[in-house]
């Protein structure tokens, strides 16, 4: 999720239309084609906040926060999968925010480093079970997992997410990040049990310029999952989003006031 | 129709020729990401790397790496069994194969896991329980390495909700209370009224695990003297794991002076660290200072105390926690110093985690993937720690981007002349810094056998080429003790980062097209599909193109750039041609070669690669032949095209 940030030149966003034409990887979507949409995950989602920012690996104090406008996704812990096993790291790090906040207790899945995990089905359970206590952090109301799935790692994710949306509360939404190339010309999410899927349109790495140059063009993401909201971070600009998106941010560095005055507007 | 066919071959020609990189490098599939040189690990395995075959040392290597780096550069070079602390015991990290041992495994295990029988299933079983004693039971951290109950804490203050979470009940909680247990079990018998008053104590003990609890009530006078020792301890850890720390400080101070009581030589230690949680749980964003103040104070008097030898070891442990947040400068500085004795340094595993957090932390990077380069105003700032720890002072001054990394790597290198120093030296060097001359001349004197072998020779070469003392570099890479530069199975003698690096050089002083092609070629070190910052390799390709093979050789950016902008159609056209290319990257030329020359307007390069196109498209072959056949003049049909002018015809 969060790899450094390269710099793309002109250049390289028209050689990212050559990429899409020269390897047919992907199908352009005009806005006039209908794409499937879960009606009940839609419903679940009108009542969630249109801005949420992200409280990572750092003590966050947002008590600047309007609660009626701004929610908060904050990481709850890190599950790391090394080798067989399954361990998890709380993180440790506070967060303040004003009383009435709506949270999303989030959680990020990582390989140990140097590690080469299993992405056996009883992994993928025993990670399940580490997550499904998200559920129960305080005033949460909703869950959301980040994993930057590469694609021998799928089928362990899928299953792990079968696994947890079993053991939530049946009306506990389940959301995820997404990469922006599972939103576009790949369909791998679109039977997952989850709610949202967070298109990350920062630190996309090669995929950035042809995304960045599709959603330029007005077109929209392909997958519905993925049109509910975007995620972006405070150090990298999207030049255009489809209207009406939520917004996920980050920071890279400790949010304050300041830095989030100056990214977010909100009209009232 | 034929302005039409004009129009489309321009287009494909601007639009390849411009961007024939991102053509070459994409087109092997969605997200994949070819590595050549990698910048955060060294090539995995790490095996070799870990024995001392060090390649070319990259400053943006994580501090573990560099860690052991240093340690095969100034010694004691790592043994196995430090191996097994630094990776885990991870055979497939070390070799590529395997799993990881058994034996860390397990040992990981037991302290990690919460359903592993030696705690949790005999002290279900002692208590005659079948559900966990607590409410609920939270998360097992594998960092520290302690299976335990974590609390979360949900607070109102003022108009602001506070959340955190905590480990508050470690396993050696569970393990002394299971030990007690037993004990008193032998003492007095299971059903006696010692063991029953005390295994409903202690469960209301750890019911303040999860959540805020009881406290159990005193025992009457009547009740032995053991017992009532106990029950006051028990209270001061029903107390402490409340988080109620005064009382507990309070309640272990009041053991510590009962010298009758079993728990008074562990309570001035427990004192230690009621007051480091005072200091810094609950809603502290920054420690108080003051607390962990009065914690140093309680901890360096019970390691002065010769009655307390039995807990001296965990003594140091919470010494060092302690460092880490009072004074982390100087405890960064005592970890390096720690994990420099080797496999006599006990704590080999938990110095290695603290080094790694308080080096991250002081150098920023533990928000970001990559380790950052930092600035002379953290050098600075961090002077104590570099004049306390050698290690700490390489690691910093290799991630240091300011001169100062120059002028401070020759002073060390002088002083010391130790290879470190040199690798560093080397590393920050320009061609015109002082002293270049002693530096490379040093190098040269470096046996291959040496671990410093590839960092000092290719920046030496580096830097020769730089001072454009080409045939030297020519000469010098031609006789390289640097074995299979180029192509090589995986079995590999020079790491694939190390060979690309000096592919590289020899690239850019090819004099004809045949050693251009040549040096052009590399194999990627690592091949992944993965956008974090890892730079792990990716194994499946099931997913990708039939014909994606990751250990194929291919262009890195400095073979596109020369073949793409700088190498004029006719060589490029040759290059297509050249048998030291693959199949698949000849075609690829081709093809590249084709669009430029017809966007151009050279006809015989494009006829000459008429062949060669149809082979690639039969379709767009064959269209250009009609349109070659027609002899049209080059003035008719292809539209002016600004950017052409910037490529060589």
């Amino acid at each position: 999720m969060f790899s450094a940030m390269r710099v793309v030149p002109v250049a390289m966003l028209l050689a990212g239309l050559l990429f899409a034409l020269a390897c047919g990887s992907t199908r352009i979507v005009d806005g006039s084609q209908q794409a499937q949409s879960s009606s009940s995950g839609a419903r679940v989602l009108a009542g969630w906040p249109r801005v949420i920012v992200w409280a990572w690996q750092r003590p966050e104090d947002l008590s600047f926060i309007n609660p009626r406008r701004v929610g908060v996704s904050y990481l709850v812990k890190t599950i790391q999968l090394n080798g067989d096993a399954v361990f998890v790291q709380p993180n440790l790090n506070g967060l303040k925010v004003p009383a009435g906040t709506w949270v999303m207790a989030c959680a990020r899945i990582e390989i140990a480093a140097g590690s080469i995990p299993d992405l056996s089905p009883q992994q993928a359970r025993e990670a399940a079970s580490k997550l499904a206590s998200l559920a129960d952090f305080p005033d949460a109301k909703a869950v959301q997992i980040d994993f930057d799935a590469t694609a021998s790692q799928r089928d362990f994710y899928r299953n792990l997410l079968i696994e947890l949306r079993q053991r939530l509360p049946r009306s506990f939404p389940l959301s995820i990040t997404a990469l922006g190339s599972w939103c576009m010309g790949d369909d791998w999410i679109s039977h997952l049990p989850i709610v949202e899927a967070v298109p990350m349109l920062f630190r996309m790495g090669p995929d950035r310029v042809s995304i960045l140059l599709r959603l330029e063009a007005g077109d929209d993401f392909e997958e519905p999952l993925c049109r509910q909201s975007a995620g972006m971070s405070t150090d990298e600009l999207v030049p255009q989003l489809p209207p009406g998106r939520r917004l996920y941010i980050f920071n890279p560095e400790v949010w304050t006031k300041a830095t989030f005055d100056k990214v977010v507007i909100i009209k009232e | 129709m034929r302005k039409t066919w004009g129009l489309t071959f321009a287009a494909l020609g601007i639009l390849a020729a411009a961007f024939l990189p991102r053509l070459l490098r994409a087109c092997v599939g969605p997200s994949v990401e070819l590595i050549f040189i990698n910048t955060i690990h060294p090539d995995l395995p790490v095996g070799p790397y870990t024995q001392g075959n060090l390649g070319v040392i990259q400053p943006t290597y994580a501090s573990i790496y560099l860690y052991v780096a240093y340690r095969n550069l100034a010694g004691p070079p790592v043994s196995p069994s430090e191996g097994e602390a630094l990776w885990g015991g991870d055979e497939r990290l070390l070799t590529g194969h395997g799993s990881r041992t058994g034996e860390a495994l397990q040992q990981q295990q037991a302290l990690e896991t919460e359903m592993h029988p030696d705690w949790q299933q005999a002290w279900l079983s002692a208590i005659g329980g079948s559900k966990p004693f607590v409410v609920r039971f939270f998360d097992i951290s594998s960092i520290p390495p302690w299976a335990g109950v974590y609390r979360e804490i949900a607070l109102h203050e003022g108009n602001n909700e506070l959340y955190s979470q905590y480990l508050n009940c470690p396993q050696d909680a569970f393990r002394e209370a299971d030990k007690t247990l037993k004990l008193r079990t032998q003492q007095f018998g299971e059903m006696s009224s010692v063991v029953q008053n005390w295994k409903e104590a202690q469960k209301m003990v750890f019911g303040n695990c999860n959540e805020v609890g009881e406290v159990p009530d005193d025992l009457p006078p009547s009740a032995p003297a053991i017992a009532r020792a106990d029950r006051a301890y028990q209270q001061a850890a029903a107390y402490f794991y409340a988080g109620e720390y005064d009382e507990a400080v309070s309640a272990f101070r009041a053991i510590a002076e009962d010298q009758a009581s079993p728990w008074s030589t562990i309570a001035p230690y427990l004192v230690a660290r009621a007051l480091v949680r005072k200091a810094t749980v609950i809603d502290k964003w920054e420690p108080d200072f003051a607390t962990l103040g009065q914690a140093e104070t309680q901890i360096d008097s019970v390691l002065a105390n010769p009655r307390l030898t039995q807990y001296h070891h965990a003594a140091e442990q919470l010494r060092g926690l302690i460092e880490f947040r009072l004074h982390p400068d100087k405890r960064l500085a005592e970890l390096a110093n720690n994990l420099m004795r080797g496999s006599q340094d006990a704590n080999l595993a938990q110095d290695l985690i603290d080094f790694k957090r308080l080096f991250n932390l002081d150098t920023g990077s533990q928000y970001f993937g990559r380790p950052p380069l930092i600035g002379s105003e953290l050098y600075t700032k961090l002077a104590s720690a570099r004049a306390k720890s050698d290690l700490v002072d390489w690691l910093l001054t290799l991630r240091l981007d300011d001169p100062e990394a120059y002028s401070h790597s020759l002073e060390k290198w002088q002083t010391t002349h130790s290879s470190a120093w040199l690798i560093a030296a080397l590393t920050k060097a320009e061609p015109s810094s002082r002293h270049v001359s002693e530096l490379l001349a040093a190098a040269r004197r470096v046996p291959t056998s040496s671990p410093a072998y590839c960092s000092v020779t290719f920046h030496s070469l580096r830097l020769l080429l730089l001072q454009r003392k080409d045939a030297e570099v020519r000469e010098r890479l031609a006789h390289l003790q640097i074995r299979r530069l180029g192509p090589f199975p995986p079995d590999f003698a020079t790491p694939p980062s190390t060979a690309n690096l000096f592919l590289a050089l020899r690239f850019a002083l090819a004099r004809n097209l045949d050693e251009l092609v040549e040096n052009a070629l590399r194999v990627p070190a690592t091949v992944t599909d993965d956008l974090s910052s890892q730079q792990l390799p990716e194994t499946d390709w099931g997913v990708g193109p039939a014909s994606f093979d990751p250990v194929l050789p291919r262009f890195d950016d400095d073979s596109l750039v020369v073949l793409n902008r700088l190498l004029p159609v006719a060589m490029l056209a040759e290059a297509a041609r050249s048998p030291k290319l693959t199949a698949k990257l000849r075609r690829e030329v081709a093809l590249a070669a084709w669009t430029r020359a017809a966007l151009l307007g050279n006809t015989s390069v494009a006829r000459s690669l008429a062949p060669e196109v149809e082979a690639i498209d039969p379709e767009l072959g064959r269209a250009l032949r009609l349109m070659i056949l027609r002899r049209r003049p080059r003035t008719s049909g292809l539209p002016p095209c600004s950017p052409c002018s910037d490529f060589p015809a």
